[in-house]
């Protein structure tokens, strides 16, 4: 579509007003914006491969008493793109869900750094899964050096020597060299934490670089006893303010979420906790971390499930 | 020399993920030569008259300072580039 670049020049105080025309490609749909669900997984127990070459859908499949619209897999740093993982998730409906984390670096090499990162050192790579993934024909979402407005459990943090507007650099330059290679079939989820650690602002590149805006929301130990209102929609009140966010803040994500064990009474939580999300009417849905503390038993998956259905059918 | 600003954007068909640069060029804003002048006098020494003459250049006019507005389009969010003059968007 053609599309007008208008600008203008003040030269010796005299205002001059120029355009130039571009011709913009048709917008990449972005993932529905339905009332449905968009209900995604991570299962630890899905028997992932060390040598990220052979993959399952079992611990997807725990899920299936609702539509599961989304496999998260969690990538070390110039990895190997998830092929087998990819075509499960075209097979099944899903979309992959990936987490590009700058550290555990495939092979034993050294980490990144962030500007090496933002200086094309590691657009090889990039460039690889932009490529992977048009190959696949089915579209992925990623993240990147994700929950960066934390402090002390990644590197890539502030308590790593990360400054805001270097991440950002990072970000910019992976979101641009991947999707440069994805046919249009790349999404990008921007993904800090939930705000209890930290404001979520200072990590924002603006709309250009982001097609989804989300956090990692938990109910964790140090929420145990609070709900949705208490705890997590500050960091959607948060994105709901960020600098010319528009449309995105309507369809926030909760990119990784649980309930942490409490003695009884979880699958309760659980269903509050889901129709909270869902009553705020700002969130797309959310990913369900089954692993650790947040791993659920049988009656507390069927109280999972059965909560996503409610969400889809209200 | 009249002065003129233009706007160009590269690529002119970008697909999804590429960086467009849009960059400005003004023209007719150099500065304006130097202008040699020659002075010439005369001084009377004891009746007689002595002419003398100094050279030198006045400077031209400097080049009139220049300001960016940055650039706006529908589906693309411009930022400073490498250059004043210069400035990128990555087509969403």
């Amino acid at each position: 579509m053609m599309a007008t670049v208008s600008g203008s020049a003040t030269v010796g105080g005299v205002s001059f007003p120029v355009s130039a025309v571009v011709t913009l490609p048709a917008p990449v749909t972005p993932p529905p914006a339905s009332p449905q669900c968009y209900f995604g997984v991570w299962d630890d127990g899905s028997g992932y491969p060390a040598d990220g070459t052979s993959f399952s859908w079992s611990g997807v499949q725990k899920f299936s008493a609702a539509p599961v619209k989304s496999a998260t897999y969690y990538m070390a740093w110039l990895a190997p793109y998830p092929v087998g993982l990819g075509t499960l998730a075209k097979a099944n409906g899903a979309t992959l869900y990936l987490n590009l984390e700058p550290w555990n670096t495939w092979g034993g090499k050294a980490n990144p750094g962030m500007a090496d990162i933002a200086a094309g050192q590691y657009d090889q790579w990039l460039t690889g899964l932009g490529q992977a993934v048009k190959a696949g024909n089915n579209p992925v979402w990623f993240t990147f050096a994700h929950e960066m407005n934390g402090n002390g459990w990644y590197p890539w943090q502030q308590s790593g020597g990360v400054s805001p507007a270097q991440w950002i650099a990072a970000w910019e330059h992976v979101v641009t060299t991947v999707k440069a290679a994805a046919g249009g079939l790349a999404s990008f989820v921007w993904c800090p934490n939930n705000a209890d650690v930290g404001p979520v602002a200072p990590y924002w590149p603006g709309p250009a670089y982001v097609d989804v805006a989300a956090a990692d929301m938990y109910l964790n130990t140090a929420s145990a006893s609070q709900t949705y209102a208490e705890f997590a929609k500050q960091t959607v009140d948060q994105i709901g303010k960020l600098d010319g966010i528009g449309a995105l803040a309507g369809q926030v994500w909760n990119a990784e979420t649980g309930v942490a064990g409490t003695s009884g009474g979880r699958s309760a939580r659980i269903t509050q906790y889901v129709r909270d999300m869902r009553a705020d009417g700002r969130l797309r849905g959310f990913a369900w971390w089954n692993e650790g503390s947040y791993l659920l038993q049988p009656a507390e998956l069927s109280a999972l499930t059965a909560a996503v259905n409610a969400w889809n059918a209200s | 020399m009249a002065v003129t600003v233009s706007l160009t954007v590269s690529p002119a068909a970008p697909a999804h993920g590429a960086t467009v640069t849009a960059t400005y060029a003004v023209s007719g804003n150099a500065s304006g030569p130097g202008t040699p002048v020659t002075l010439t006098g005369e001084a009377t020494v004891g009746g007689q008259s002595f002419p003398v003459t100094a050279s030198f250049t006045i400077p031209g006019a400097a080049a009139a300072p220049v300001t960016y507005a940055v650039p706006t389009c529908p589906g693309l969010t411009f930022k400073q580039g490498p250059a004043a003059n210069v400035f990128t968007a990555v087509v969403p």
